[in-house]
């Protein structure tokens, strides 16, 4: 399932991620950020919960939390 | 890397008044009427109240930006709950990337429900519209504010 989050990140920030890129070197802004996380949810089924959006630094930690959420 | 945490006035000020100005050059419409003049033993004391509920982004320990809100229990509803109202918030548009924003507005969500508010009240600049953002992360347009000048 990580592999499907990479190719949907990569796809809509049109960039190469590693689980050590961070959101600030994706270059997205908020509305951007939610796009992606909506992205992720509906080709994944993999929702990050609003509580812990503070939490997401990296590639990784966006992986991550919906991984366990 | 960027923490959102709440703060007490005494530990945001010294920062938050490093920002403050650019805060206010940046949105303030009448600086030719009104200047910029932080009443510090005020906030101080909503503080001291717990009236006075402040969240900031810190990148690597530095103030990037903050949300401050005013919480209450409105005398209309007194049985409703704890309300709070948004006194300003702010992010420096060189950390606005990495969806900082977005983040920022959830801890403040996040923290004003663990301190028991039940609903919350912002708004924002005609000429910096946020409704998009808003809409997006659950808050409703209800109201259209006006202000006027009647001072000198």
């Amino acid at each position: 399932m990580s592999e499907k989050i990479f190719s949907i990140i990569e796809r809509e920030t049109d960039q190469k991620c590693t689980t050590e890129t961070t959101l600030e070197e994706l270059g997205v802004d908020s509305l951007e950020l939610l796009d992606l996380l909506m992205a992720i949810e509906q080709e994944t089924g993999l929702s990050v919960p609003d509580s812990r959006l503070a939490e997401l630094h990296t590639v990784g930690d966006i992986i991550g939390i919906a991984a366990s959420g | 890397m960027i923490t959102f945490q709440v703060e007490r006035w005494r530990e945001f000020a010294p920062d938050g008044y490093q920002i403050f100005p650019r805060h206010w050059e940046d949105l303030s419409l009448d600086r030719d009427k009104i200047s910029l003049s932080v009443d510090d033993p005020k906030y101080q004391q909503l503080d001291d109240l717990g009236i006075l509920h402040i969240v900031t982004a810190r990148k690597d320990g530095r103030l990037i930006g903050y949300f401050l809100s005013f919480l209450m229990i409105h005398p209309h509803y007194k049985d409703a709950g704890m309300m709070a109202v948004a006194d300003i918030y702010y992010l420096l548009p060189e950390a606005r990337s990495g969806g900082t924003g977005v983040k920022l507005f959830a801890e403040v969500e996040k923290s004003l429900r663990e301190r028991g508010v039940i609903k919350a009240y912002l708004s924002c600049k005609i000429h910096q519209d946020h409704t998009e953002l808003f809409t997006r992360l659950g808050w409703k347009a209800t109201d259209i504010m006006f202000t006027k000048h009647l001072g000198k």
